[in-house]
């Protein structure tokens, strides 16, 4: 809990003299980063470690936007406000959807959060003089105290919600919860055996998962200063999947790791466009290729992701180095000279009953 | 006292348990034999909560359990260790055996509970950090019962604890379970193949055929019928 409160502060500063000390420009990709961070963080927890696989978190990322575009074109509440309402009701909407989704696995489960993922941006374009249609809704930046620069504001808003939400996260994984995620992420049914609510601990990560892609996407619509469903197709669900897989599923310092590539990969292909004089049709579908490019090569030289393959060159770094010092968890030679197999030293071995002489011989 | 009457279970057109009715006394191991298909694995898992059953009672204590959802059953103080040990691979030995505690106990009771089953295997007391994936058969098993232990039951149903381990660690988790029922009253309902291992360290006897019970009496008479034993348990 401490650490993690550190890690945050130290972030925080980091943070701080980053975006000081770059272009408004640039301020605004590093708010991007962090509205990625949250949604990939959110969908790391109940992908990599809780085992759901889901299409649907740029939908929950909508549902957050809608929610906030809504709340500031309809009322004239705090922002503060309207953000809780974006977590809260996209939080409600992963409840609902977590409940069914219990009973699902694998492509399945994919199926679903597809569906999601494609229906919900419609009730928007169908409903259009609620919801803005085409044009979506306009959203006003929050002003800044100040001289501020109003983009550097939101951008510290938003890293602020990034760091307060990967510390709750952190601190979720590391409590009882956490176990329960694993545990019924690697066996359903010896998790239940354990007294784990195995259904209720799949709907709570659902639940968590859309929460932080209902805050990711309030934050991106403030970014982006209008909500429309162009922004929410499903390409940003399956960017989202792929950069969690990128970034290291299960982890949150990965999380980070992915949303850079998401945010910056469409700069990188669009200047490798040019750079060849391939034409603004290629230009424009380039980062589709590239990013399927780069997830091939990350996930054959580092299949836990980018986090996972830092984390392997470390301890190699260290035992190049240490002589070997393993990393905790890690898989270790057995020394089978040093206890014998299966003994169990406080229990006196058994007398008469089972003699194991006589087992050979009526198993064989 | 685990109370099974007229318990019947089907899988579709399968029928796989059919009129069971037996009972396992408190501090007992209570062996329930039988040939593959049998239905043993069957009644086991619908006593914890896995399988619905068709029709008939499951009762332990006078506590009715069935339509019970299986994390509730764990709750009433039933450890079931399944078939195929029924470790979390990808967590430690240490969190495996803490999931038993987490919905239970303060956190003083909670050490005590996992000190004792470090000195009941102090071999998963050298490892506590190592993934359970790194473990032998042997010493899964033992980290499955620990885990089952966890949780303070008052019964344990056991599947196969024998299946895959080599006679000695086999004859030591007998000895192990013997003492368990024995010292801390603990109820056992012991599935096994190994009919010898089971007969000798269990009370009760259930035989089962075909989702019958064919008998059900004391560990020594079953193990004295040289007909049965002929007919269903194939020695």
């Amino acid at each position: 809990m401490l650490r993690h409160l550190l890690l945050g502060a130290v972030a925080a500063f980091g943070f701080y003299i980053l975006t000081s000390a770059i272009s408004s420009f640039n301020d605004f990709r590093v708010g991007e980063i962090a509205v990625y961070a949250i949604a990939l963080a959110g969908l790391s927890l109940l992908t990599g470690t809780n085992g759901q696989i889901s299409l649907g978190q740029g939908a929950f990322m909508a549902v957050g936007a809608y929610t906030l575009g809504v709340l500031m074109t309809h009322t004239h509440l705090p922002l503060v406000v309207d953000v809780l309402a974006a977590i809260g009701l996209s939080g409600a909407l992963g409840l609902v959807v977590g409940m069914p989704a219990t009973r699902l696995k694998g492509p399945y489960l994919a199926g679903m959060t597809l569906i999601l993922a494609l229906g919900l941006p419609r009730i928007a374009d169908k409903y259009s003089t609620f919801f803005g249609g085409d044009q979506g809704l306009t959203v006003n930046s929050p002003t800044p105290p100040g001289t501020i620069d109003p983009q550097r504001w939101l951008s510290w808003i938003e890293i602020v919600g990034a760091i307060v939400v990967l510390i709750l996260l952190a601190n979720l994984t590391r409590s009882r919860f956490g176990r329960s995620f694993r545990a019924v992420r690697d066996d359903e049914i010896a998790a239940g055996l354990s007294g784990i609510h195995v259904a209720r601990t799949k709907v709570l990560a659902f639940t968590v998962a859309a929460s932080c892609a209902g805050l990711a996407g309030a934050f991106l619509g403030l970014s982006v200063g209008v909500v429309n469903t162009g922004e929410f197709s499903l390409t940003l669900s399956i960017y989202l999947l792929a950069g969690m897989v990128l970034g290291g599923a299960g982890s949150l310092v990965g999380a980070w790791w992915g949303a850079i590539v998401l945010v910056f990969m469409p700069g990188w292909s669009t200047s490798i466009a040019n750079s060849f004089n391939l034409g603004s049709a290629v230009g424009a579908n380039l980062a589709l290729v590239v990013f399927g490019l780069v997830l091939i090569v990350v996930i054959m030289a580092a299949p836990m992701g980018i986090q996972g393959g830092i984390g392997w060159l470390g301890r190699r770094a260290l035992s190049l180095v240490g002589g070997g010092v393993p990393a905790p968890g890690a898989p270790t030679p057995r020394q089978e000279g040093n206890e014998p197999v299966g003994s169990i030293p406080s229990i006196p071995p058994p007398a008469a009953p089972a003699a194991p002489a006589r087992n050979i011989r009526e198993q064989s | 006292m685990l109370d099974v009457e007229d318990l019947s279970v089907s899988y579709g057109a399968v029928q796989a348990l059919q009129g069971v009715t037996f009972q396992a006394r408190e501090g007992t191991v209570t062996a329930v034999l039988g040939a593959n298909g049998a239905g043993k694995t069957t009644l086991l898992r619908t006593v914890s909560g896995l399988v619905k059953r068709q029709s008939g009672n499951v009762s332990y204590g006078g506590v009715e359990l069935t339509g019970l959802s299986v994390e509730n059953i764990v709750r009433l103080g039933i450890s079931h260790v399944p078939e195929g040990r029924g470790v979390i691979e990808e967590l430690t030995i240490d969190e495996n055996l803490r999931l038993g505690t987490l919905w239970q106990f303060g956190r003083q009771e909670r050490r005590s509970v996992l000190d004792e089953i470090y000195e009941l295997f102090p071999q998963l007391a050298q490892r506590k950090r190592r993934m359970a994936s790194t473990l032998s058969g042997g010493e899964r098993q033992m980290l499955a019962i620990g885990r089952a232990l966890s949780s303070k039951p008052k019964l344990l149903l056991l599947d196969e604890p024998s299946l895959g381990l080599a006679p000695l660690v086999t004859a030591q988790i007998m000895a192990l379970i013997q003492e368990l029922a024995r010292e801390t009253r603990l109820t056992v309902v012991l599935v096994e193949q190994n009919v010898r291992s089971a007969l000798s360290i269990a009370e009760e006897a259930v035989v089962i055929n075909l989702g019958r019970v064919v008998i059900a009496d004391t560990a020594a008479s079953v193990a004295a019928d040289t007909e049965l034993r002929h007919l269903y348990l194939g020695f």
